[in-house]
């Protein structure tokens, strides 16, 4: 036996040495992560000469050997959804999108947020929404299709707060131009580095003397420019920091030191009567300042949707505020309505690989109680990660862990009083992500994480379908008339302290 | 399946050995045909009718070429040509060619077909055999001695397992017909240096493809072709280098997965890379990049032309053109070619016109590995872009976005270094690696063979043969 294959012992040494160690990997459970295959997952080998999922792998146009579409698995079939609601019915399709209504129960989530709509829909005020999130809502991809549908039902009240500087490496707007001037140094929640003061949005830009930015307004579909009228400048003061200054549409909007003895924040409020289109700050000669970001709006009537998102970040990101800082970027913005898509950088946590994902809601719920500090009554939606995939050798699949974070935010929102929007389930729940990657155009890319524009859009639409049928039905149920629900949630369930007042906004007439 | 998998580490151990535990080498070539097949079924079940198809015809072509005259024998290769390559053209080109009809006349462009996995390989492997034999037929029909001689295979099973041999059946190396068939016909060994050598070459196809290819692709180089508005110009770059690198670690990855699978069965496959990214011109590139590749569009598309007898730059094109659109029907492949050619061409106007390409001044040798270098990575836009929108919108960051300090993760960072350190370290290094195993040196009888094998496998050559002008 082997007479002219001398080097067999050497062969079935090394493959049993290698076997015994994928053999530790049952017998020892720290080495659990490691097994290679577990009981349910397809027989090795055997499995892929079946037919029934063919064809798994495509050769694509560069050459490259890429997992092709699966058969769709039954839609969200693991989900923990709500029982059949008929809002679902009334939503429109958009394949391969699945029509999924929000979880509020009696409006509990979103009474407060509905008030505002009502009211903009009546000609009356503002009403305003910040979406935090990761990547998926730092293209503003999703929101800017949802501002745009709000804002074309009940009116269009502004871009709202926009980032300074809008480093297109954490975070940018699709409805404004951003022209920067000089070497900015942005700092991030993802990567620190801001001594606990982050703004509004999460991203702290230092300007250098003499450097400012300008953001110019909305375009609308007569190709003039939305005519603001409120506009406000979050900056900053500090040691060794120079003068700041602001105008709208070349008018100056204000100006003065940011240097302090100790580090602080300020806003500069200007409402102007005229109008303008662009705005722009900077620091003067003596020195750099650094911005938080810019409101711009009209005054209403109509809705903002804030884009708060930043790339890389999690729940656990938040914990980076400091947190009077935190509480008072978000008591002065005074949101309507505190949406939270956060989770989609946290699926290999090890808290979610145990059990039923359960531990990762106090994890979670740390990071919408940090948000809703400083507005406490305003409305709450949680919205989960978008499908996420993993290849497992020439297949692609749902990472493993989505299904138990989609449920434990299920459970932290009701736990919170907000509503809740699956947006897992909304694209088709267990392995969407590789069949909206096979559409053409593509809808996902390849790295089975982003969605391009166009998928990003359906998500949006979705979204604003969701909320607009929710508001319908909730004006059905007698809209304001109803009697006030409880606040949404414990609001503010850790015992921090109250939030710091928060200093006089400037307020200046140009 | 994949090389990378759990599924191909149960799968090759049990057929390697049952293989040598086959007597006869007869048994041994069925047992490799009938696990080819299953192998290529574990792909896409759909597709092995349609690859047997194309193996009967490669046979039948075969058998058909010495029973013709030597004046039939140029009309029967062309419509082997067309048989072997129509379907490959079909699937592959013909969506791409409507597509762009449609631009110029109202013409329906239909859905994109399903290619069948690794159809590029076998089927220039199936027209490389027809072509050969008529070569050689033709060589001895003049009196003359055959270049690459090849006799007709006349065992369908042979014949099959040469063309679906697993290890090198669905991403190449692309094998003349000689390399493998003498093997096939001969005896094998496999000795306790070869099971080395094996391993070494399937752990550093696993290092390639997992360790380095798959996380740049993920952490640096994917995000950045997705939306490249949002990076800046140094981060493109970065992206860029993490691209080069990335692709040639999934390439030879798999080089590497198919010459130690297949030196577990005693063949010996020629090498597909040579450290690249270590060339010194363009020219030197391609004969370093992908070198089967190479050798086959030189012997088979540049050769036939006229080389570089006739229209030497035109054909330097025509070569190029036709070797970056193998890699995928896309006008950016088109525009990849037409760079590399026009480089190329470049390089060879810049030899003619007296200037020395290979000189020892570390100066000298330094800026042209530069330049070198990122010609091609820059180049890289092109191959890796969807559409040539995108490649301009990677451009246009890399000319007018900021230059801040790139935002990749320290794993994906560290990955780049270990990768491009691991491509510029000494050659020797590797083959030590690899190398002659210390109980070869103990044992002269077998000296020579291991000793020869290793350094013809592994040792760049001091003199590379010129695969392109």
């Amino acid at each position: 036996m082997f007479a002219d294959a001398p080097g067999m012992p050497r062969l079935l040494a090394a493959f049993g040495t290698a076997a015994l160690g994928l053999a530790a990997t049952y017998t020892t459970p720290a080495l659990a992560s490691f097994r290679p295959w577990s009981p349910g997952d397809p027989i090795p080998v055997f499995a892929k000469l079946l037919p029934a999922e063919a064809p798994r792998v495509v050769e694509s146009d560069d050459g490259q050997l890429t997992a092709a579409p699966v058969e769709p698995p039954p839609v969200a079939a693991s989900l923990t959804t709500a029982p059949a609601d008929p809002l679902a019915a009334a939503l429109t399709p958009r394949p391969p999108g699945v029509p999924t209504p929000l979880v509020d129960a009696n409006y509990r989530g979103l009474d407060a947020f509905y008030r505002k709509l009502a009211l903009a829909e009546q000609g009356k005020g503002t009403a305003r929404a910040s979406q935090w999130g990761d990547s998926t809502i730092a293209a503003d991809g999703i929101t800017s299709t949802v501002r745009a549908r709000l804002q074309a039902r009940f009116g269009n009240a502004g871009p709202g707060y926009l980032s300074a500087g809008m480093d297109p490496r954490w975070n940018v707007r699709q409805d404004v131009v951003v022209t920067p001037h000089g070497e900015f140094q942005t700092v991030s929640l993802l990567l620190g580095g801001g001594g606990g003061r982050y703004g509004y949005g999460g991203i702290a830009t230092t300007v250098p003397a003499e450097g400012y930015f300008t953001v110019t307004g909305p375009k609308l579909a007569d190709g003039s420019r939305l005519l603001m009228k409120h506009f406000e400048l979050w900056y900053q003061v500090g040691p060794e920091r120079g003068d700041w200054w602001a105008s709208i549409s070349g008018r100056g909007a204000g100006g003065g030191t940011a240097l302090a003895e100790s580090t602080g924040d300020r806003w500069q409020v200007v409402d102007d009567t005229t109008g303008f289109t662009s705005a722009s700050a900077g620091a003067g000669k003596s020195g750099p300042v650094t911005f938080y970001g810019m409101v711009l709006e009209t005054g209403g009537p109509g809705v903002v949707w804030d884009a708060l998102g930043v790339v890389g970040v999690g729940a656990r990101s938040f914990t980076q505020h400091g947190k009077r800082h935190l509480d008072n970027q978000v008591s002065h913005r005074s949101p309507d309505l505190v949406v939270v898509m956060l989770g989609g950088n946290e699926l290999g946590l090890p808290v979610l690989g145990k059990g039923d994902g359960s531990e990762y809601i106090p994890y979670y719920l740390d990071a919408v109680h940090r948000l809703r500090a400083g507005a406490p009554n305003s409305s709450c939606l949680v919205i989960t990660p978008l499908d996420q995939g993993t290849r497992d050798g020439g297949a692609a699949r749902t990472k493993p862990n989505l299904p138990r974070a989609v449920a434990a935010q299920q459970k932290a929102a009701a736990q919170e009083g907000c509503a809740f929007w699956n947006a897992w389930a909304a694209m088709g729940g267990d392995g969407a992500i590789v069949r909206w990657g096979a559409m053409k155009p593509t809808l996902a890319w390849s790295d089975l994480l982003h969605l391009s524009s166009t998928g990003q859009d359906i998500i949006g639409q979705m979204l604003a379908d969701a909320i607009e049928a929710g508001f319908d039905d909730w004006k059905k149920a007698g809209g304001a008339s109803r009697p006030v629900p409880a606040a949404p949630g414990p609001a503010v369930v850790a015992p921090a302290a109250a939030p710091a007042p928060v200093p006089a906004p400037v307020k200046a007439t140009p | 399946m994949l090389f990378a998998t759990f599924d191909y580490f149960l799968f090759l151990p049990i057929v390697a050995i049952v293989h040598w535990l086959l007597g006869s080498p007869f048994q041994r070539t069925s047992w490799l045909f009938l696990v080819s097949i299953v192998f290529y079924a574990a792909w896409n079940p759909q597709d092995t009718g349609f690859l047997l198809a194309i193996v009967a015809l490669a046979y039948a072509f075969g058998l058909a070429l010495p029973r013709v005259t030597e004046a039939r024998r140029g009309a029967l290769v062309a419509v082997a040509a067309l048989a072997l390559l129509g379907p490959m053209v079909y699937f592959k080109y013909t969506h791409w060619a409507l597509d762009t009809l449609s631009v110029f006349v109202p013409v329906t462009v239909p859905p994109k077909h399903h290619l069948p996995i690794g159809i590029s390989f076998y089927s220039f492997q199936a027209l490389a055999y027809v072509i050969d034999v008529r070569r050689t037929l033709g060589a001895r029909a003049r009196g003359e001695t055959p270049k690459h001689p090849l006799e007709v295979e006349t065992n369908p099973v042979r014949f099959a397992t040469f063309l679906l041999f697993f290890p090198h059946l669905v991403a190449g190396p692309i094998l003349r017909a000689g390399t493998l068939l003498t093997q096939l016909r001969a005896s094998r060994r496999l000795d306790p240096e070869d099971v080395s050598y094996a391993l070494t070459r399937l752990g550093s196809g696993l290092v390639k493809k997992v360790l380095i290819a798959d996380v740049l692709r993920i952490g640096m180089v994917d995000s950045v072709f997705a939306d490249p508005s949002r990076f800046g110009a140094l981060e493109t770059l970065v992206a860029l280098y993490a691209y080069s690198l990335q692709i040639y670690c999934d390439f030879s990855g798999y080089t590497d997965f198919a010459i130690g699978s297949a030196r577990l069965f005693g063949f010996k496959i020629p090498e597909n890379f040579n450290r690249p990214y270590r060339a010194t011109s363009v020219a030197g590139y391609w004969r370093r990049w992908h070198i089967t590749l190479s050798d086959w569009v030189r012997d088979y598309v540049y050769y036939p032309l006229g080389g570089s007898r006739v229209r030497p730059y035109l054909n330097t094109y025509i070569t190029l053109v036709i070797l970056a659109v193998w890699h995928g029907a896309n006008w950016t492949f088109v525009l990849y070619g037409l760079l590399h050619g026009t480089a190329v061409s470049i390089n060879r106007w810049w030899k003619r016109a007296g200037h020395s390409v290979d000189t020892p001044n570390l100066l000298q040798a330094s800026w042209r590995w530069a330049l070198t270098f990122h010609f091609v990575v820059l180049a890289r836009i092109l191959f890796r872009s969807p559409d040539i929108g995108v490649a301009g919108q990677v451009a246009g960051q890399l000319l007018h976005g900021n230059w801040a300090f790139p935002r990749y993760s320290l794993h994906a960072w560290a990955v780049l270094a270990i990768g491009y350190a691991l491509h510029a370290s000494p050659p020797g290094w590797v083959e030590r690696a690899r190398g002659v195993h210390p109980a070869a040196r103990a044992r002269p009888g077998r000296c020579a063979h291991v000793r020869g094998l290793a350094l013809r496998d592994v040792r760049p050559r001091r003199h590379p043969r010129v695969h392109l002008p």
